[in-house]
């Protein structure tokens, strides 16, 4: 199986990356989207259920957490790029 | 030429070339291979005993249930041994950190690959995104190049293996012991059987 991306980059003994939300339990409890630019947060067990705003640079996008996104960062489920998509030709 | 687990090795290649053949081994692991099982470095296909061809068709079936090696009993040393409190054996390496112990090669290897893919299209990531566009995954530019990406990038990644065989290829132990014995009994060799 894929072995989680915190295990692959990092060293064991420092933990996982993560910025401390403060509001996470009332989050929790009225299931109110916590907003934030935290892109570089990694996705926690006990976030399972929550809802993020999270910023790509221009605006937030909503993100949902599920079992399976635990070990990922939140900043991968917010693309910060356009899809390339080609120039629209001249006179039309 | 030597079949083994769907893989056609022929007689003139040295034994850890030949071992590419296979999806998962690079040159690396084949010399960890030749090392487990006591190959010396020249050794051809077609010198292939038949208890080493047994003990490599038995390895690369089951690699996780492989004997591990003997444990050195003492540090080397010029020295003679002055006391035998030196000859206790020392606690192997964790097989965690055996690279043969944790093999996965050729259909187990694209099925692993696979999951992985659908993992990352499952949880929407970006990973998953730019596999599911065809492009490419690792930050490459995409207004031009990423051709390789565009060429192999799905969510059903395609094979990209060198045998020709592909899914066709059974792992199942029986199948493998079949066709070793077709084989000896084709070039006239006694069975072990």
């Amino acid at each position: 199986m894929l072995c989680s991306p915190v295990l692959l980059a990092r060293s064991a003994w420092k933990g996982p990356f993560f910025t401390s939300f403060p509001n996470i339990a009332e989050s929790l409890r009225t299931n109110a989207p916590i907003r934030t630019s935290a892109r570089a947060c990694t996705v926690l067990p006990n976030f399972i259920g929550m809802r993020f705003l999270v910023h790509n640079g221009k605006q937030y996008v909503p993100v949902s957490i599920t079992p399976e996104m635990v070990g990922h960062k939140l900043g991968e489920f917010a693309p910060s790029r356009q899809p390339y998509k080609g120039r629209p030709s001249k006179g039309r | 030429m030597v079949n083994l687990l769907g893989a056609t090795l022929p007689d003139r290649k040295l034994v850890k070339i030949a071992l590419l053949a296979f999806h998962g081994i690079n040159h690396h692991t084949s010399a960890r291979i030749m090392a487990r099982l006591q190959f010396h470095d020249q050794l051809r296909v077609a010198d292939l005993s038949e208890p080493q061809l047994n003990a490599l068709s038995a390895l690369l079936s089951a690699p996780a249930a492989a004997p591990r090696p003997s444990t050195p009993l003492r540090p080397f040393s010029l020295s003679s041994p002055s006391s035998s409190a030196e000859l206790t054996a020392r606690d192997p390496p964790p097989p965690t950190s055996d690279p043969i112990t944790s093999l996965i090669i050729e259909e187990d290897l694209r099925r692993q690959m696979r999951a992985d893919i659908a993992h990352h299209r499952t949880i929407g990531n970006l990973t998953g995104r730019q596999h599911a566009m065809g492009l490419p995954v690792r930050g490459q530019r995409n207004k031009t190049n990423g051709r390789t990406a565009k060429r192999l990038n799905r969510i059903e990644r395609r094979n990209f293996g060198t045998m020709t065989g592909g899914p066709g290829a059974s792992f199942a132990r029986s199948t493998v012991l079949g066709e070793l014995r077709t084989l000896h009994a084709a070039q006239g060799r006694p069975s072990l059987w």
